[in-house]
């Protein structure tokens, strides 16, 4: 049976893999975006500080928002817990635990990783290194995971630290979301006329796509152009595109089908399913609305992973309660 | 240096080992500036020592760094001192061999080393990263005089007992592997090669941990044997046999009515001072009244044959993995000889191993859950943790994955909390339960003691155990042995001089040239005191220290290790070697045939730590008898 330090372990090394990676791919795309738009166009840095909740803390050692601050702020600061280099650092160190129950060449990889990010950091700022830098940690990632998915037994687990990456991928998909498209809606608000009329609207849309790497995937599905409406759908609901909300609840509860114990994670990540089911895009309208979604969907993610660690990480003689409301729900 | 023999509390040591190694590390960066290379790489090393035995895992990994890149800079700014020479046809190939056989021809005061000096090396917990591998890819000698064949027969040991040959002519029971391996010729250099091949295919491996790059390294490996006849083998054994089952009863004894101390036998203050006895294990009556389930004995022969018994190791003896992988290796190099000879295998232990903590559990059933408890991923001997957990079906836990409850230990897992029968420890005593040991252990589990003694869980080897490998117990094993089987010893003790006696501690002051010192109460190493190698100045100090806290010293004679022959840069000289068997005590005991042997693949040295130089060898218990009639 998978100790529980095990399974913890997994959980966050693929929390933290995830983490790294994504936020690899909004630095890069925003970096192109900001590159593509003239300057009056008015995207700052900030809204990376807002996806990933670290405005606060950024603005406590910084004057502002300044481009090589933020991205030295998201990429290598050791002292962001949220950076990629502190991401791939905690991945390693929770893989170093479970070590035992990996092929051995995943540890190479993610020490290599490790290794090369630390040393190559300020190629991540300098802006004709930064796209490079980072489509190697995004890579590189993938390089790993690739190799657990091939040569894994697709056991409990594998199971944890697949709950654990697509939980943080769903979670960051609402955030892109809430900051991105929350500023987009914000325009279309002041110029009722119609999307048309918002300067640069369908590349900031293909942005926020972009960020999530879903533009293809987008077109493919939707067809050509690109609107508001599509775009979130796409991104919430969509039952195929690997990022979407929709489509990682349905992982992590295949995989909480493979462990014991697993009603109430469950009915938990039922719950928030169902706050997706019952969501109509078209309804939402303004930018209060959609933090109001992503708020609830964040929220969701966090109930979930609490119902998780309490029934699978905390080493307590008594048994999980089978009282709790959301079972009752189920029965 | 001397200040770390001195006696004081564990705290103030700990933070005195810190000071010296932060000072030696410093020292090493002013040595190294001023171009003094080895004395820095040595300092440094020191240093390492030093931080390692405080566990200050920050110094640990600048000193270890430092030692490190020390090494590679010096080899690459000094590459014809640093490294052999590249080519057998440079003459200083053919001058150093000179000067080896010049050596070999009589014994050096170095080599004439004391045992006690390879204890000082193997007990200081230095991890050298710098490693002086076998060389498996250095040219092959040119002429064929100089081949792997001919070597064989010139083939002498510096003044020690070998192993397998004398004279250049193998001894009986090497004769078969001698012989195979002759026929070989360069062939010999072809398996080594292999060998290191299949370990590294197979992963064997051991650690040296430091942040920056957390690698593991392949287990240094010589590809020649080591034989032991199956006769003497089984003395051997029955003189472990006896010597374990001595030490359970003496244990047993001690944390129960301690007739050994009210009978005379053992003076008290012997035991007042002793650094692992744990006045918390008194009254516990474990099963069978077996203490230490497992030991690691470790054995050294000196030049007239006679085998030893360096130390017992008690608490977590580690390398036994080891042994069974290095089987492993050599079946699949040697694969025919293990066809014509009667080699006895060692494969059973895993089994033995279950079988006996099995055997232990409080709950009567048919699977009692077994436990091997692991510091963690940072201890050096976590492979063999992993090893062993897995070749017995056991769960491989941290102090943090056991739970108390109820006086009964759970381990957490996905499923709920799972009952613990047995815990097989591989963490020192001190720090298995902060309730009862150090209150600071974060590797313990709170409470353990408690279950423990009320029988519901079972722990091997028992707290309290290592009481009977401390170094002043030492002298006494022979008088234990008399004392609790009436019967005379059938393995040699070191003869062992303890400086609180007056007779002893007279002979010991008149024979300071020829004796090792060192303190009763230490380990790791520190403050021994080598007579051979001692300046006047030292021999005064040492001296007057004995004089001073005569209960604090014991004394020993100097042996001198034997050699085995040992393949290095494609040729075969003597290397010194010692031997760990490993020791099951249940209801019966069971004895490993053979066991590690360590080698120093340095010539001269006496270091066979896997982290310094050190390798191993498989080690055949064969039957001679039965291998001559086979081949005809």
């Amino acid at each position: 049976m998978l100790l529980s330090r095990f399974a913890e372990s997994l959980y966050w090394a693929g929390r933290y893999l995830e983490r790294a990676e994504t936020t690899a791919r909004l630095i890069k795309v925003h970096t192109e975006l900001f590159l593509d738009l003239p300057r009056s166009a008015g995207v700052g840095w900030s809204p990376l500080l807002a996806v990933t909740g670290s405005n606060e803390e950024f603005l406590g050692r910084h004057a502002g928002p300044e481009e090589e601050d933020v991205v030295g702020f998201l990429a290598t600061d050791p002292k962001n817990l949220g950076s990629i280099l502190a991401s791939i650092s905690q991945a390693r160190v929770n893989l170093r635990v479970s070590r035992v129950l990996l092929p051995s060449p995943s540890w190479e990889v993610v020490t290599d990783l490790h290794g090369w990010a630390s040393a190559t950091s300020e190629e991540a700022i300098d802006r004709r290194s930064r796209l490079r830098w980072m489509d190697s940690v995004i890579s590189d990632c993938h390089l790993l995971v690739g190799m657990l998915a091939g040569t894994m037994c697709d056991d409990e687990a594998y199971a944890f630290l697949q709950i654990g990456r697509h939980l943080e991928r769903a979670d960051m998909t609402t955030r892109v979301l809430d900051v991105q498209a929350g500023i987009l809606l914000s325009q279309r608000a002041e110029n009722p006329g119609g999307t048309g009329d918002i300067p640069y609207h369908d590349v900031t849309w293909m942005s926020v796509l972009r960020s999530l790497c879903a533009h293809q995937m987008f077109r493919r599905s939707v067809g050509c152009g690109v609107s508001g409406p599509d775009a979130l759908r796409f991104l919430l609901q969509d039952a195929q595109f690997p990022r979407s909300v929709e489509f990682c609840l349905a992982s992590a509860s295949r995989s909480l089908l493979q462990l014991p114990r697993s009603a109430l994670p469950m009915a938990r990540c039922a719950r928030i399913h169902t706050t997706l089911r019952d969501l109509t895009v078209t309804d939402i309208r303004t930018p209060d609305e959609l933090h109001e979604l992503s708020e609830a969907l964040q929220e969701g993610i966090g109930d979930l992973h609490d119902t998780l660690a309490q029934a699978y990480f905390r080493l307590s003689p008594e048994p999980v309660l089978s009282s709790d409301p959301a079972m009752l729900e189920l029965s | 240096m001397g200040l770390l023999g001195a006696s004081c509390p564990t705290r103030l040591r700990l933070e005195l080992f810190s000071a010296v190694g932060d000072l030696a590390h410093r020292a090493g960066f002013m040595a190294f500036d001023a171009g003094a290379h080895d004395d820095a790489s040595r300092v440094f090393r020191f240093a390492l020592a030093c931080a390692e035995k405080t566990d200050d895992w920050p110094l640990t990994e600048h000193a270890l760094v430092r030692a490190d890149r020390l090494t590679e800079t010096v080899q690459a700014m000094l590459p014809d001192q640093a490294g052999q020479p590249d080519h057998p046809e440079d003459p200083r190939w053919r001058s150093e061999n000179v000067t080896h056989e010049r050596d070999h021809g009589e014994t050096s005061p170095i080599q004439r080393c004391s045992m006690l000096d390879a204890e000082v090396i193997r007990g200081m917990p230095i991890r050298d990263r710098r490693m002086p591998t076998p060389v498996p890819g250095s040219p092959p000698p040119a002429s064929g005089a100089q081949g792997t064949a001919a070597q064989w027969g010139e083939y002498r040991s510096p003044g020690c007992w070998d192993e397998m040959l004398v004279s250049g002519r193998a001894r009986v029971a090497s004769s078969g592997v001698i012989r195979y391996l002759g026929s070989l010729g360069d062939e010999l250099i072809e398996r080594q090669k292999a060998a290191e091949l299949a370990i590294k295919a197979m992963g064997i491996t051991f650690t040296v941990y430091s942040d920056a790059d957390n690698r593991d390294r392949a287990w240094p490996f010589d590809v020649i044997p080591r034989v032991i006849s199956t006769q003497e083998w089984n003395k051997i054994s029955d003189g472990l046999v006896q010597r374990l089952t001595a030490l359970n009863m003496f244990i047993d004894d001690l944390y129960g009515k301690a007739r050994v101390v009210t009978d005379g036998v053992l003076p008290a203050e012997v035991l007042a001072n002793s650094p692992n006895f744990r006045p918390q294990c008194a009254g516990v009556r474990p099963p069978g009244g077996i203490w230490a389930h497992i030991c690691g004995s470790d054995l050294v022969r000196d030049a007239d044959g006679t085998i030893y018994v360096l130390e017992d190791n008690l608490r977590v003896p580690s390398g036994v993995s080891y042994m069974l992988e290095n089987r492993l290796v050599t079946k699949r190099v040697f694969a025919d000889l293990f066809r014509d000879l009667d080699i006895h295998p060692v494969d059973s232990y895993p089994n033995k191993l279950h079988t006996m903590l099995a055997a232990l559990s409080p709950r009567r059933t048919d699977w009692p859950t077994i436990a091997v408890l692991t510091p963690g991923v940072h201890n050096s001997a976590y492979f063999e943790h992993v090893f062993l957990a897995r070749q017995m079906g056991a769960y491989l836990v941290e102090g943090g994955d056991l739970l108390v409850d109820d006086d009964r230990v759970y381990v957490g897992t996905i499923s709920g909390p799972v009952r613990v029968d047995v815990i097989y420890r591989r963490v020192d005593d001190l720090w298995l339960d902060p309730e009862v040991f150090r209150s600071d252990s974060q590797v313990g589990v709170p409470g353990l003691i408690r279950a423990w003694r009320v029988g519901n869980v079972a722990i091997a080897n028992a707290p309290g155990a290592g009481v009977a490998d401390d170094k002043a117990i030492y002298a006494y094993v022979p008088r234990l042995i008399r004392y609790y089987l009436g019967e005379d010893p059938k393995i040699a003790n070191v003869p062992t001089y303890l400086c609180h006696a007056d007779a002893d501690r007279a002979h010991v002051l008149a024979h300071l040239d020829e004796l090792v010192v060192k303190p009763a109460n230490e380990s790791g190493g520190y403050g021994i005191f080598i007579g051979p190698r001692a300046s006047s100045a030292d021999k005064e100090e040492i001296a007057a220290r004995i004089e001073a806290d005569p209960r604090n010293y014991v004394a020993q004679p100097t042996l001198s290790l034997s050699t085995a022959p040992t393949l290095c840069a494609g040729r075969i000289v003597p290397r010194h070697v010692d031997l760990r068997p490993f020791i099951l005590s249940g209801e019966r005991a069971y004895v490993t045939q053979g066991g590690l042997t360590r080698v120093a693949l340095v010539e001269n040295s006496l270091i066979v730590n896997s982290s310094q130089g050190g390798g191993s060898k498989d080690t055949w218990v064969l039957d001679p008898t039965v291998a001559s009639i086979r081949n005809g």
